[in-house]
């Protein structure tokens, strides 16, 4: 029995060694000139040159500000959609309800490379914006900032987490609800200070799943923004790649700090995230 | 773009061994530690690097296949090799086995963590049973833990078709399709067509034709693989 376990542990040790190494060697070459990377390839190399670190935070200060903006502001909008229309829809009747539902959700059937070319156009021919008429021709919409990245970012997180906390809205105790109206609470009360501190788990579960898609997306702010100034972590990064190509030490440092504020969340909010991760993988 | 089919079959096939081995693997082992202790430090340490942006992940096993300085021609130059170091991505007969090795053990992600909650939902009934019975160790992971994670399993060739059909963002940074069309994907055709070359009608069609197949999957997998985890535990 003590041999099973000590293989296994063998194992899973390889493992996490092959899958982390290429992490640790980024986090090893950050701190080199480009000298030292070719002399002392394998090694750590002294002295470390932490500048490195002032010149990649100079490079992608920026991109990290304007992911930090756009994702705060799309997960707190997908919060705040989804908490109303989620409580609309599991506590109260209203003309058309199950149809407007049901329209909501299957919006999850749709893939995202069916509506990637028609939520660009939708962008640039945002009627009334950017110089364009009412018609949505002349100008350039909301191409190049940060609202077309947000509103979509919104739109699309609010479905699947709709769907989860209309379930779990849906699954309270309706008597909670009943004590809260004869105490005279209005419903907007009744949504701040009863449905949102119950539905905390989940809530915490949806912003993390969002806040890492929107974080990790590529391929929408590649399409939508120009500016290097708008750009976000990961287009900007793809950029600084290019504009940094060989220089590894500054490059390594430039990865190394696009990680950490994440890694610095999970440790502190670790729960929602392997709920966050395990519920947003079910998204299809 | 009869190429991108061809090389999106390959990256497909590929995937989905990947996934329905190494993970459910690495789930079973950690399942059998005793400690829940030690599991969760293990799960944890396995999903640390999906928190690493997938950007900085594919940038960095774009310098793993540098050819001057990277990782990977380095170890082969290490091991004494000369002549083994290769363009791994600008070579047409390398590039694409290059991007489905990408990612190398392939352990963590949201494969293994749904794998583990489908193991940690089998009741302590069977196990206890299993254990009666004598089933152990390989003998119990074939007949009562693959079974019973059966529905996991599908699950995950399900997302994994539905994602892969649609992904070409490993491409648009590691290759851009090339060289050549050698690893061109369908998405990476319809990007191109729409963004670079204002083809948008024929973006459009290559975007209802994925569409449509993902559509079929989604169907099959409905009709067909849903709650057959009951039937298996019989």
């Amino acid at each position: 029995m003590r041999s099973t376990e000590l293989v296994i542990h063998s194992v899973l040790a390889v493992a996490i060694v092959l899958t982390f190494y290429p992490f640790i060697f980024m986090v090893i070459t950050s701190l080199k000139s480009n000298d030292q990377f070719s002399h002392h390839f394998w090694s750590v190399a002294l002295p470390a040159h932490w500048e490195n670190y002032g010149k990649a935070w100079g490079g992608i200060s920026m991109y990290i500000v304007n992911s930090v903006k756009v994702s705060v502001i799309s997960v707190a909008g997908v919060l705040l959609v989804s908490c109303m229309s989620a409580y609309a829809f599991a506590r109260h009747r209203f003309p058309g309800d199950n149809l407007l539902f049901y329209s909501i959700i299957s919006l999850m059937m749709v893939p995202g490379v069916l509506t990637l070319i028609s939520s660009f156009m939708w962008m640039k021919e945002f009627p009334f914006v950017g110089g364009n008429n009412w018609v949505g021709e002349g100008g350039s919409g909301f191409l190049n900032s940060h609202v077309a990245l947000i509103f979509p970012y919104i739109a699309g997180g609010q479905v699947f987490a709709i769907l989860i906390l209309r379930s779990f809205i849906g699954g309270l105790p309706e008597d909670i609800f009943e004590a809260a109206r004869l105490d005279g609470a209005n419903e907007m009360t009744i949504l701040m200070r009863v449905v949102v501190p119950l539905s905390k788990p989940i809530l915490s579960a949806i912003a993390v799943m969002n806040l890492l898609s929107v974080w990790n997306d590529y391929v929408w702010p590649l399409i939508i923004i120009s500016d290097d100034a708008k750009r976000t972590l990961p287009i900007g990064l793809a950029f600084f790649q290019g504009v940094h190509g060989t220089t590894y030490g500054p490059l390594m440092a430039g990865y190394t700090l696009a990680s950490l504020p994440l890694l610095t969340l999970f440790f502190f909010a670790m729960r929602p995230f392997v709920s966050g991760l395990t519920s947003g993988a079910i998204k299809v | 773009m009869a190429e991108s089919g061809v090389n999106l079959i390959k990256l497909l096939v590929v995937g989905l061994v990947i996934t329905v081995t190494v993970p459910l693997a690495a789930a079973e082992l950690i399942f059998h530690l005793k400690s829940e202790k030690v599991q969760y430090i293990y799960r944890v340490l396995f999903i640390i690097p999906m928190i690493v942006p997938g950007v900085v992940t594919l940038l960095i096993w774009g310098f793993i296949y540098d050819y001057n300085s990277g990782l990977l021609n380095q170890i082969l130059r290490l091991l004494g090799l000369e002549r083994a170091p290769q363009a791994w991505l600008g070579d047409p007969r390398f590039a694409l086995y290059s991007l489905m090795f990408v990612g190398f053990p392939w352990v963590g992600g949201f494969a293994l963590l749904i794998y583990t909650a489908g193991l940690q939902g089998i009741s302590t009934d069977v196990l206890d049973s299993c254990k009666l019975d004598g089933a152990t160790g390989l003998r119990r992971i074939w007949s009562v833990d693959i079974p019973l994670v059966m529905a996991q399993i599908k699950l995950m060739i399900v997302l994994g078709v539905i994602g892969g059909i649609q992904g070409f963002q490993t491409q648009l940074l590691l290759t851009d399709g090339g060289p050549g069309y050698s690893t061109m994907a369908p998405g990476l055709v319809l990007y191109r067509n729409s963004m670079l070359y204002d083809r948008m009608g024929y973006a459009c069609a290559i975007g209802v034709v994925l569409f449509i197949i993902i559509l079929f999957v989604t169907y099959i997998n409905m009709r067909y693989l849903r709650s057959s985890t009951e039937f298996e535990t019989k």
